[in-house]
């Protein structure tokens, strides 16, 4: 009999295993970003983990299961929710924890709970269902703008192919050259593909996911698949690294078997042009790189060396690397859906990153996501540290030009 | 020698910490009913022996906080080995006849436990002097102290003390067998009896967790690189 009150209701038994786990050695803060910004060690991954510890234990632990559970201080509540909200989600935390605690799940399963508990999520975050159900997108916005402010005349979209294209909602409304340079680059590669119509490309449910609000998932993730399935799609390509996670990772779950179709990150798709000759690149650029990984792309889902290919396969381009790059990547400040409520948080991290590109000396930053596109300008708004920023595929968009085989 | 209640009442103890430590791992998995089928999205792919290998070499040589920060996985590793051959050592009060490989361990052990307590030293200024971190977990702390007496007390009873190491091994028998004998009224005795007694009660809890999570951690990132690849 499994009881309500449960602070483990949303946690699978290796989440609970993994709560036991840490050590609260504490290293993971040399790497949290929040930690970077605010350097208040009471919002920190292990204390995280030791206040949801007291909360299980008040419900779960051997007093509570023979005397009744315990009340929960409310303050202790209170600040478990800022902490946990506060978090940008990228991950950085277990990927260097000693213990190997999977954050980067964990964190939206510990929020999962707080939205049961009616806790959580806070702020703009707590109307997301509602806007998706009422426009099918997380910004409020009119299916009949997601695609025609820049979808360039030139590129045909097929009413049925094996390459599907999802453009998602933060690049289609709010970072409008990267995907622009998505579909220029699908269509110089010469590679048949097919889209969905603009109010049948609803939100691929990643918001609701790393907010803790999972009662669309499945509708939203049943709706998008049957689509792209209806339009014969083998191939699914997207450049959100978050809808790429929530599709490579989730969507299964939710559509509760294996999906018809493979998903591909579109640095995947044009690296393999470039490699197989079906795009090539005309003309050089004598600048030198510095390519961001996106944590939800490197340390999500595993894309770390093709969009370096791509880099390095334009001639003249001089590639450099930020410190912490790969699967060690440091969070734009975008992530966790906290930038629209710690907005001064997500503003600072953004510019830790811009600072150490313009360090480093680069000519122009290199990004791969939405939200870091979006993040990443907004960072520079007001800044002392200003460099150029474009995404990989609107960069290789203006370079590129369909191959001969 | 000290009286029967005194036997009495350390063997009480040593139940006492028992149940605490078997009982809290009881209610660990009974708390494991009130979770949610896994939602660890991704590939699942075949376990192959070398990633079970790989975890191993993850558990045993700690290889994560080594990559994370070596000196204090110098210190940790060299505590945590220590203390493993302290503890193997300590076979030999609970175990009739002393099975050979428990005999060879002894002077091994015996190094080990003049080391251990250096070992602890050593962790402690890594990460307040040295490192001087932020985040101190005062729980992590208070073991580490609780170690650090149990050491030095342990240094004593063998270098200064010297007390009868065969009565103390007929009690502790006399403790495991149920029928509590008369031990040793040596304070200093009776305070590491009672502090290795604590330590067994509030053994952290990841102990027993952190090798699991060590595990799947090595299988995740093996999985990670097939996610969005082709084999």
């Amino acid at each position: 009999m499994k009881s309500k009150n449960s602070f483990t209701q949303c946690l699978s038994p290796h989440q609970l295993i993994e709560l036991d786990a840490c050590t609260q050695c504490g290293e993971c803060l040399r790497y949290c970003p929040v930690q970077e910004v605010t350097g208040n060690p009471s919002i920190s991954p292990p204390e995280k983990i030791r206040m949801f510890r007291e909360f299980i234990k008040a419900t779960s632990g051997l007093r509570a299961s023979l005397f009744g559970p315990r009340d929960i201080d409310r303050k202790l509540l209170e600040d478990f929710v800022k902490a946990v909200y506060e978090c940008t989600a990228c991950g950085a935390c277990g990927q260097h924890c000693t213990v190997g605690i999977f954050t980067q799940r964990l964190w939206p399963m510990l929020r999962r709970e707080m939205v049961r508990r009616g806790l959580g999520p806070l702020g703009p975050q707590a109307n997301l269902s509602k806007i998706i159900a009422k426009t099918g997108n997380p910004y409020d916005k009119p299916a009949d703008e997601r695609f025609s402010p820049w979808f360039p005349e030139s590129v045909r979209v097929s009413e049925k192919a094996d390459i599907g294209y999802y453009a998602g909602c933060t690049s289609a409304y709010e970072a409008q050259p990267m995907v622009k340079g998505d579909v220029v680059v699908l269509g110089a590669a010469k590679e048949p593909f097919t889209m969905l119509p603009p109010e049948e490309e609803v939100c691929c449910g990643f918001p609701l996911f790393i907010t803790g609000q999972h009662d669309m998932l499945e509708d939203l993730t049943k709706r998008l698949v049957n689509a792209y399935e209806a339009r014969g799609v083998k191939v699914l390509i997207c450049s959100c690294p978050c809808c790429v996670n929530i599709m490579a990772r989730d969507w299964p779950i939710f559509y509760g078997q294996e999906l018809p179709f493979k998903i591909r990150h579109i640095s995947q798709f044009a690296a393999d042009a470039l490699q197989k000759g079906r795009l090539t690149i005309k003309g050089e650029l004598n600048e030198r790189l510095i390519y961001h990984d996106p944590c939800y792309l490197s340390r999500g889902v595993g894309i770390i060396e093709e969009p370096r290919m791509i880099l390095r396969s334009i001639p003249g381009v001089h590639l450099l690397e930020f410190e912490r790059h790969g699967l060690d990547s440091r969070c734009c400040g975008a992530g966790g859906a906290a930038r629209k409520v710690f907005h001064e948080n997500a503003i600072a991290i953004g510019r830790l990153t811009i600072d150490e590109a313009v360090e480093k000396k680069a000519d122009r930053l290199v990004i791969n996501c939405p939200a870091c596109y979006a993040k990443m300008h907004e960072a520079m708004q007001g800044h002392d540290k200003q460099i150029r920023i474009t995404d990989i595929m609107e960069l290789l968009g203006s370079l590129a030009g369909g191959g001969t085989s | 020698m000290g009286t029967r209640e005194l036997g009495i009442a350390l063997a009480a103890c040593m139940y006492i910490a028992y149940i605490a430590f078997v009982g809290k791992i009881v209610m660990r998995l009974l708390t494991l009913r009130n979770t949610s089928p896994p939602f660890d999205g991704g590939t699942v792919s075949e376990i192959t022996p070398m990633t079970v290998l790989k975890a191993m070499g993850d558990i045993f040589f700690f290889s994560r906080l080594f990559r994370v920060n070596p000196r204090l996985w110098f210190g940790e590793f060299f505590f945590h080995f220590t203390f493993s051959l302290v503890l193997l050592r300590h076979l030999k009060y609970v175990m009739d006849p002393v099975p050979v490989w428990v005999s060879a361990l002894q002077t091994p052990g015996l190094c080990a436990g003049y080391l251990l307590p250096l070992s602890l030293l050593f962790i402690v200024i890594t990460k307040l002097g040295i490192e001087r971190k932020e985040y101190v977990s005062s729980y992590n702390f208070s073991l580490l102290g609780l170690l650090f007496l149990i050491s030095a007390t342990g240094l004593l009873i063998k270098t200064v003390i010297r007390l009868d190491l065969v009565s103390i091994k007929h009690f502790m028998l006399s403790v495991f067998r149920f029928a509590p004998g008369v031990p040793s009224d040596n304070g200093v005795f009776v305070l590491h009896y009672l502090m290795a007694m604590i330590l067994l009660a509030c053994l952290p809890t990841h102990t027993f967790a952190a090798p699991f999570s060590v595990m799947e951690a090595r299988k995740r990132e093996e999985r990670l690189s097939l996610l969005m690849h082709e084999k």
